[in-house]
């Protein structure tokens, strides 16, 4: 019987072993190419949001800015000179 | 990144010119670009107040006006605004006259006004019957020219040019060429105002009662010319004993009560705002709103008002 070859027992464990080998590099290069197409999208996400100017870690200074810009304010107009980050009121009378 | 995405701060400045206030707004998210275009207009207006006063005598406009010669050489702005000054007469049917000069010195205006003035209740309770104004018979304003090409102004000897407000407006408008590229501005002299830029962001612009310098209307604009006109201030008693002010009706020669004591004008243009504001007091209560076609306020001397809508202005 087979069973009791010696010879045939150790090239059969020795096949196993190869299928087993070959199953853990396919398993292994699955996930290194995964861990890589993870990797290199992550970056052109990043890259894109930074390059079209909407830099999440951003977001607020950009809203600000928006605000200072077109926001209207109830403030009077002052005769005071100098700098304003509000979009300040004006009267017209007559000279 | 970091320039366009820095909060843009607004520099101010205000101060005497014209006999009166001016201001100058500019922002710009370099701050420090918004601060020397204000110090630069700032400038050029002060410039052009000594450039423009009648009473100063060695201004260019005292300069022409003293010139017997029939053509005067004069300088590219002096050009632009007696051009200015004919076209709001033009556009007016001569309601806005800048040849009025003999008349308001008549009329005694013929210095410095730093004084507070009458009370505007006080100056109509003794004011003359109200009744529109009307274009002067002699229509002197037709017969001045100028020419660009050879920078020169042209008027039969005698006439005198006044083109008051209206060289406020053009300076506003001159300012406002060269500031549009900043975020925003506003150029405001002494009454003419412009403002835009290139967010133009709405802005709220009221309009200052005469009576007591409260607020009568607010308007929100981004861009174009406001003016107000009125009789509420750099008012006197003439030699008459009756209260004068500096706006002549052209048909009289003298200070007009028209029933209507303030027109606040909205164009696209402070020169164009200013001519209208002018043009709808003269006109009277009647046919003011006919002249504000960009939409304004009138003030009329019983203390009401009219406000018009922009209308898509």
């Amino acid at each position: 019987m087979t069973d009791h070859d010696p010879a045939a027992a150790r090239a059969r464990g020795q096949a196993i072993r190869k299928m087993r080998l070959a199953r853990v590099r396919t398993i292994r290069r699955r996930i290194i190419a995964g861990s890589l197409a993870l990797f290199v999208a992550s970056w052109l996400l990043i890259t894109i949001v930074l390059v079209s100017g909407h830099d999440p870690a951003l977001a607020k200074n950009s809203s600000a800015t928006t605000t200072t810009s077109s926001g209207t304010t109830t403030t009077s107009s002052s005769q005071t000179n100098g700098s304003s980050a509000t979009v300040s009121s004006v009267t017209t009378s007559q000279s | 990144m970091s320039a366009t995405l820095a909060p843009s701060v607004e520099q101010r400045e205000t101060f005497a010119c014209f006999g009166s206030r001016c201001t100058v707004i500019v922002a710009d998210p370099l701050a420090h670009e918004a601060a020397a275009a204000v110090i630069v207009a700032r400038t050029r207006l002060l410039e052009w107040h000594d450039q423009f006063s009648r009473f100063q005598a060695d201004s260019e406009l005292a300069r022409l006006n003293a010139n017997p010669a029939e053509i005067v050489h004069v300088s590219a702005m002096m050009r632009r605004v007696v051009e200015a000054a004919i076209r709001a007469a033009e556009s007016t049917g001569g309601l806005v006259d800048p040849t009025l000069l003999d008349q308001i010195e008549h009329a005694g205006y013929d210095g410095h006004f730093d004084q507070p003035g009458l009370p505007l209740i006080d100056a109509l309770a003794q004011a003359p019957a109200r009744h529109p104004g009307g274009p002067s018979s002699q229509q002197n304003w037709r017969s001045v020219r100028t020419d660009r090409r050879t920078s020169t102004v042209t008027r039969p000897p005698g006439v005198r040019i006044d083109p008051g407000g209206i060289a406020k407006g053009v300076f506003a408008d001159e300012l406002a060429a060269a500031l549009a590229t900043h975020e925003a501005f506003v150029v405001e002299c002494a009454g003419d105002l412009r403002l835009g830029g290139r967010l133009a962001p709405e802005r709220e612009v009221h309009v200052a009662s005469p009576f007591d310098d409260g607020i009568v209307h607010t308007f929100r604009l981004r861009s174009g010319g406001v003016a107000t006109s009125g009789i509420g201030k750099r008012s006197w008693f003439g030699s008459d004993g009756g209260p004068a002010h500096h706006l002549l009706d052209p048909a009289t020669g003298r200070p007009a009560f028209t029933g209507v004591v303030q027109v606040t004008a909205l164009a696209p243009t402070a020169m164009a705002a200013e001519a209208l504001s002018k043009a709808a007091l003269l006109a009277g209560p009647a046919e003011a709103d006919r002249m504000l076609p960009h939409g304004g306020v009138i003030v009329l001397d019983d203390g009401n008002y009219v406000v018009l809508d922009p209308g898509g202005y």
